[in-house]
C-alpha cells in the first residue's frame, strides 16, 4: 500500500499508464471474436498460432488506424494547446500516417535486429515455430535470431546480465526515482487524467 | 515510444507488460492438471508487451494455465533476452532524479 503522499501519485500514474495494457486484451476480445470464446483446437500449436495471427491483425489494425487515434493524454494536450497544436508537437495528432509508421517502424527494425526477438512480427515472421511437442510451453525463439551458443560474451557476461536484471537493490531504488520524478512533475502528469 | 514514455512520466520504460488468460475448451484430460488455471477452468495464458496505441510489441503464448504470472514471465522468451543480456539494446541512457542509467525497464504490476 502506497503509504505517504509521493508513492500515491506514482501509484495513480502507473495505474493511468498500465491501463492501456489493460484494454489491450479488452480490444482484442472485442476485435476478434476468436479470442474470448474458448479455444476448440486439440493442440496447444494451434492455440499459439491462432493467438498471434490475432495479434498481428490487431497490429496492422493499430497502424492503419494510428492517424485517427488520440489517447486522452494526448487528447487533453490538443485541448490545452488550442485544438491544433501541429508542428511543435510532431508526435502529436496530427502527425501524418508516414511519419506515424516511420516513427514506430524504426524501432522494431531495431528491435529485430539487435534484440533477439522481443517484437512480435519477428516472432511471427519466422512462420510461428512452434513447439515440437504439446507439452512444451515456451514458444521457440523466432529463427532469425539464432542463440549463439555460448554466449557471444563469454558466459561471465551472462551472469552479469542476469545479476544486472535481477538485481532487486536496483529495482528498488530505481522504483524509488520513478517515484521522485513523478512527484516532481506530478501536476502536467497527472492533469490529463484528473477530469 | 521510449519518448512518449517520458512524456508520461516514464523515461526509459518500454511499454507495459500484461498477462491475460485464454480458456481452452478441447484441453485433453492428460493435460487437464497442468492447464486448469486458478479460476478453474482450463486454458493458455498469453503474455504482452504494449504501448501506449495498443501495438504489440511482444507476445508469448503457450504457457499452461496453472502458472502464475511471475512464472510464465519466468519462461517468457523476453525476460530470457533480458536476462541473458540480449535485450534491451544498452546505447539509449536515460536520467532519473539525477541518476543516469542505461538499463530500460517494463512496468508491470504485482502477481
Amino acid at each position: 500500500m502506497p503509504t505517504t503522499e509521493n508513492k500515491n501519485v506514482f501509484n495513480r500514474l502507473q495505474e493511468a499508464v498500465r491501463k492501456d495494457v489493460e484494454r489491450l486484451f479488452g480490444v482484442l476480445t472485442q476485435r476478434f471474436h476468436i479470442a474470448p470464446h474458448p479455444g476448440r483446437y486439440r493442440s496447444v500449436k494451434m492455440l499459439i498460432l491462432t493467438f498471434k495471427v490475432i495479434c498481428i491483425l490487431h497490429n496492422t489494425c493499430v497502424e492503419s488506424r494510428r492517424e485517427g487515434f488520440l489517447s486522452r493524454r494526448r487528447r487533453a494536450e490538443g485541448a490545452n494547446e488550442g485544438g491544433g497544436a501541429g508542428d511543435a508537437e510532431g508526435e502529436n495528432v496530427g502527425s501524418g500516417s508516414a511519419e506515424g509508421n516511420g516513427r514506430d517502424d524504426g524501432p522494431v527494425g531495431c528491435d529485430s535486429g539487435q534484440g533477439g526477438g522481443a517484437g512480435v512480427g519477428a516472432a511471427a515472421a519466422a512462420g510461428g515455430p512452434a513447439p515440437g511437442g504439446v507439452h512444451v510451453g515456451v514458444n521457440a525463439p523466432p529463427l532469425l535470431n539464432p542463440v549463439d551458443q555460448p554466449p557471444a560474451g563469454g558466459m561471465a557476461a551472462a551472469f552479469e546480465a542476469w545479476g544486472e536484471a535481477r538485481n532487486a537493490d536496483e529495482h528498488a531504488q530505481l522504483r524509488a526515482d520513478l517515484t521522485a520524478h513523478v512527484w516532481s512533475g506530478r501536476g502536467d502528469l497527472l492533469a490529463p487524467y484528473l477530469s | 515510444m521510449m519518448n512518449r514514455n517520458a512524456e508520461c512520466g516514464f523515461p526509459g520504460c518500454m511499454g507495459s507488460l500484461d498477462c491475460s488468460h485464454w480458456a481452452w475448451h478441447q484441453c485433453p484430460r492428460s493435460m487437464a492438471g497442468s492447464y486448469q488455471s486458478r479460476k478453474g477452468s482450463r486454458g493458455i495464458f498469453v503474455e504482452a508487451v504494449c504501448d501506449e496505441d495498443l501495438w504489440i510489441w511482444h507476445l508469448f503464448v503457450g504457457a499452461p494455465g496453472s502458472l502464475n504470472e511471475n512464472r510464465v514471465m519466468h519462461q517468457s522468451p523476453l525476460y530470457l533476452d533480458v536476462t541473458a543480456g540480449r535485450w534491451p539494446p544498452r546505447n539509449q541512457s536515460f536520467t532519473l532524479n539525477g541518476t543516469a542509467r542505461s538499463l530500460s525497464y517494463y512496468l508491470v504490476d504485482g502477481t
